[in-house]
């Protein structure tokens, strides 16, 4: 689950064409309380996300790309293949 | 005993309060007073990678960001060696064959017969290159390249300075506007949980869906949630028969 998690985010991150610490900072606006150290380890699999950190971090890509004209490309915790 | 151009530029430059202008004026303030400080310089005018692209993004004359053009578009250039190699760069003579050959071709074609550039040097690593160009050849001798490179020097410290008052000033705005926005989901979520009897998570989840369903922003769920509870709440006390 955490490698299929950290896949989902760090494929948003591309698409979304941001650093992690962009992503970091988009996070902290909707409720996130990751350092930017906590994003890239979580991007990289090092360390595994909770649901509502992987929630939080697919939440903030999503507000980005609704606000591009696009419908939430980035899989929430149960909608990942494995669940 | 009155101060030379070169020390009175240096002074102006100690002296330069980066909160009181904007980048770009720092900068255009840094390009003035090089030109004032290195007497056989015409013009100067300042390198930096802006949006990921080389650019001139200011000058003292208008012929310094089309001189600089030809060696953006070719990737070879005294300012762009000087930037990406750390290194003093000059040319004596545009007129004479040599090492760059568009941009000595374009900047005699602009009357420039001589170039030197510094980079700017922050902690090792260049964040700019300062040019300075003469209708002279061979204008630049031993004084001008070491009073070039103390003033590059402290021009750099200026830079950094304004580089970090702006980080730190956009940083604090887009702080603001986050926070702004963080404060009506963690609203939204404290409602879910006492009318719902959710935790936290829990709470964030719906909100979560609630954004995919309507593909809209979490704020903007988070907002409707509080602005129809605001609602029910007052047209519930406007129902309600007056206390005793």
């Amino acid at each position: 689950m955490s490698e299929e998690s950290a896949t989902e985010i760090a494929a948003g991150l591309r698409l979304a064409g941001w650093s992690p610490a962009e992503l970091w900072w988009a996070a902290l606006g909707i409720g996130g309380a990751f350092t930017v150290l906590n994003v890239e380890l979580i991007i990289l699999g090092t360390v595994a996300a909770t649901a509502n950190e992987h929630d939080i971090l697919a939440a903030a890509l999503n507000d980005h790309f609704t606000a591009h004209g696009q419908d939430h490309p980035v899989r929430y915790w149960d909608d990942l293949p494995s669940r | 005993m009155a101060d030379s151009p070169f020390t009175a530029s240096l002074a102006a430059l100690s002296r330069f309060f980066v909160g009181d202008a904007t980048l770009e004026d720092t900068l255009e303030r840094v390009a003035g007073l090089a030109v004032e400080a290195i007497e056989p310089a015409d013009m100067a005018g300042v390198t930096m990678v802006v949006e990921g692209a080389r650019r001139t993004p200011v000058f003292t004359h208008a012929s310094a960001p089309e001189i600089d053009e030809a060696q953006y578009a070719t990737g070879k250039g005294p300012c762009v060696q000087a930037l990406e190699s750390g290194q003093v760069t000059e040319i004596a003579s545009t007129r004479e064959p040599g090492r760059f050959e568009e941009f000595r071709a374009a900047a005699a074609a602009h009357g420039v017969l001589s170039t030197l550039s510094f980079p700017l040097l922050v902690d090792q690593r260049a964040v700019g290159a300062l040019n300075l160009y003469s209708r002279r050849e061979r204008a630049f001798r031993d004084a001008e390249r070491s009073d070039g490179a103390m003033f590059a020097a402290h021009a750099a410290i200026v830079l950094a300075n304004a580089h970090a008052y702006w980080d730190a000033r956009e940083l604090s705005a887009g702080l603001g506007e986050a926070m702004k926005n963080r404060a009506v989901i963690e609203q939204a979520k404290g409602m879910l949980m006492a009318a719902e009897g959710l935790d936290e998570d829990e709470a964030f989840a719906v909100l979560v869906r609630a954004s995919q369903r309507q593909n809209v922003k979490l704020s903007v769920v988070a907002s409707r949630l509080m602005e129809g509870a605001v609602v029910r709440r007052r047209a519930q006390r406007q129902k309600a028969p007056p206390r005793q």
